[in-house]
């Protein structure tokens, strides 16, 4: 098979993903030709307001989605195998071994009635043909290792009797308990304590560097990117608006959707002489059920043009690796001034 | 276990009041609904001396409350007193009875278990397609149909169109169980059609539930899927409604019994109604309410079992 020859260039190259919903009042693009690559070992954000896309995109990649869904595109290409090719046996083979996935919610991401270690083990089970004691073993060992005390008690546990930021751990030990290539962690840090998230993300952080796993970030925490994330995807309306490094897109962010995005972090010691009022982007994300002519953020965007209604933007590099789809990419701060 | 014994024990205690006020209710209507059992029995041939030495041999003459207080003293020991009509000790009949109605009942509610389960678990996995809307259809009807229509419709069917099988009755013999046939299936068909029902909506609930998304994430089969992470927490309704399917069940076996004419304390329960018979009313009525307890309990005991988080209290 493809994954035993050594692969070189990306881990995860997707290109062109569409997703599709048909609904009561019609169909709906969430995803609209998003192209995103994850190289091995590497960290990526994913952000966006709510309702961009990052969850369907995410979850289109292990070929998740609601099955009312549709997932199209060019290919999904997984060390070199195309995922939109492949049979639902072969893809459950990856799932869970190769791929795994962290969710939001750790309160109803873990099934109520199972204990901790059966949980734990199953992918254990299913992947690598342990026998459930071998992997009651293994399962508690791995519980320790994200920092659980008294692991082998907690195996026997059920959800309820863990808190919120032990669950999110449990969940994490068991998405990288098959040592996973790629680890897809949908806002794994959202619903928990600002106290915990940090220790969280530390955990993930941690844990990929001993496993060499890569990961996909979805967050729409920009601080959480800054400070864990390779490089970053900023998505708007189910389109990537913007890629590059972390440094690249926070020393100079080029489509005004990410500048817009920066300004409403708020900051401890705001610059002299800006306002200390969190500036949020004023208007809201268009509906993806009709069609959208020209830049899908013109009616919020302070650079706007007459054309910027009627002419969709081109991805353009602004530098090597750093894409922005804008008309003005590169040139807003020499162009037209923000009104 | 310890946990559950105690909460057994406790249980226990507290459907004495429940039995008490199910005794309580069934004196009344008794004597509230027209019609003197003494009279009933006459027939025709209507003799005020005779019917009076009836009510006195019976205690119907005596005040209420020195009725009540006799019947209600005498069921503490299970002593329902003889049948107005047959002249049996009542719980002589039940229990003699018990074996004939064990006999219809238990398969049938086991079938009737694992066929609706089954059931209703493939129809949740295929819902909207053509199977799901073909059991729903199915279950439906059974639902929506009174009960002896459908028992009388079989013996139609099978009885007298088909001639393959015999209608009613009990006989002994090594083609007797033959008789069985017809009241077992139309049994089954009823706790069938509701548990399928049941089953379907419950797991058609679970499924959307995120720890479902993390099973599939995790790259389990289907099949493992929803036998392992969702009928588990499926059963959850289901077992706590325990009781609501015995009641089910009982009163089902109260309408087949009576139109298969089958020897067990449905009948007994139907014939005693016919002829005011109160002595039996009272057992069968109270004997319905100890299993209906039991299955309540039976119902919680397993509910823990079932869900971790559930803590017996
Ligand atoms: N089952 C579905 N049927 C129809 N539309 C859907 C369905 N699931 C998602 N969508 C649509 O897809 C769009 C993208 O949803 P998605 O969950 O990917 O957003 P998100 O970026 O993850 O947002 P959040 O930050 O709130 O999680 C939403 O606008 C939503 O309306
Ligand atoms: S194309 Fe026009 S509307 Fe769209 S982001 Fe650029 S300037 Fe704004
Ligand atoms: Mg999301």
């Amino acid at each position: 098979m493809s994954t035993q020859i050594p692969h070189a260039g990306p881990l995860l190259d997707v290109s062109g993903l569409t997703v599709d919903f048909r609904t009561l009042a019609g169909p709906v693009r969430a995803v609209h030709g998003v192209d995103l690559a994850v190289m091995p070992g590497e960290v990526v954000g994913l952000v966006g307001e709510s309702g961009c896309g990052k969850t369907q995109t995410c979850l289109s990649i292990s070929r998740l989605i609601h099955p009312s869904g549709r997932i199209g595109g060019r290919h999904i290409l997984f060390e070199g195998t195309d995922l939109l090719q492949l049979g639902e046996r072969e893809m459950r083979r990856l799932r869970g071994a190769r791929i795994s996935m962290v969710f939001q919610e750790p309160m109803s991401s873990l099934n109520p009635c199972l204990s901790i270690g059966e949980q734990l083990s199953e992918p254990l089970v299913l992947h690598q043909g342990m026998d459930w004691r071998q992997a009651g073993r293994h399962a508690a060992e791995m519980l320790g290792r994200v920092g659980i005390p008294e692991a082998k008690q907690r195996c026997r546990e059920y959800p309820h009797q863990l808190s919120g930021g032990m669950r999110q751990r449990a969940m994490i030990a068991m998405a990288l308990i098959c040592r996973p290539k790629l680890l897809l962690a949908d806002e794994p840090t959202t619903a928990l304590d600002v106290t915990v998230q940090a220790q969280i993300l530390a955990l993930m952080l941690e844990l990929r560097e001993q496993t060499g796993a890569a990961v996909l970030l979805v967050t729409h925490n920009l601080g959480v990117v800054a400070q864990s994330c390779d490089r970053i995807y900023v998505m708007y309306a189910g389109q990537v608006v913007e890629e590059g490094t972390t440094a690249a897109i926070f020393g100079r962010p080029e489509h005004p959707y990410t500048r817009g995005l920066m300004r409403s972090v708020p900051r401890l010691r705001p610059p002299a002489g800006s306002p200390d009022r969190l500036e949020s982007i004023p208007g809201t994300v268009p509906r993806l059920d009709t069609p959208l002519p020209g830049c899908r953020f013109h009616s919020r965007c302070a650079y706007a043009e007459p054309r910027c209604s009627s002419e969709p933007p081109e991805v353009r590099a602004v530098e090597p690796g750093h894409l922005s789809r804008c008309h003005f990419a590169g040139q807003l701060d020499h162009g037209g001034a923000p009104r | 276990m310890n946990a559950y014994l105690s909460y057994t024990i406790r249980r226990l205690v507290l459907t004495v009041p429940i039995l008490w006020g199910v005794f309580t209710v069934t004196f009344i209507l008794f004597f509230i609904v027209p019609g003197d059992p003494a009279r009933l029995i006459m027939g025709q041939h209507r003799d005020p001396a005779m019917q009076a030495a009836m009510q006195k041999q019976w205690g119907l003459d005596q005040p209420k409350h020195v009725q009540y207080w006799g019947f209600l003293k005498k069921m503490v020991v299970l002593d329902f007193g003889r049948s107005f009509t047959t002249k049996r000790e009542v719980t002589q009949s039940i229990l003699q009875r018990l074996p004939a109605t064990a006999v219809l009942g238990l398969p049938s509610l086991t079938l009737g278990l694992l066929l609706g389960v089954a059931a209703g678990l493939w129809s949740a996995m295929r819902a909207n397609r053509a199977v799901d809307n073909t059991i729903r259809f199915v279950t439906f009807s059974l639902v929506s149909i009174p009960f002896f229509l459908l028992a009388i419709c079989l013996q139609w069917l099978f009885g007298q169109h088909l001639r393959i099988l015999p209608i009613s009755g009990y006989i002994n013999g090594p083609w007797g169980w033959l008789h069985l046939v017809l009241p077992v299936f139309a049994m089954t068909l009823g706790s069938f059609a509701g548990l399928t029902r049941l089953t379907r909506t419950a797991v058609l609930e679970v499924l959307t539930e995120d720890y479902i998304r993390t099973a599939k994430a995790k790259g389990l089969p289907e099949l493992v899927v929803v036998v392992r992470h969702a009928l588990r927490n499926a059963m959850i309704p289901l077992v706590t409604n325990l009781s609501v399917s015995v009641a089910g069940a009982l009163t089902g076996a109260f309408f087949v019994e009576a139109v298969f004419a089958w020897p067990g304390i449905g009948l007994l329960a139907v014939d005693a109604i016919n002829n005011r018979d109160f002595p039996v009313i009272m057992g069968t009525v109270m004997f319905g309410a100890v299993l209906f307890v039991i299955a309540d309990i039976v119902g919680d005991l397993l509910t823990a079992c079932v869900d971790p988080r559930v803590a017996l209290k």
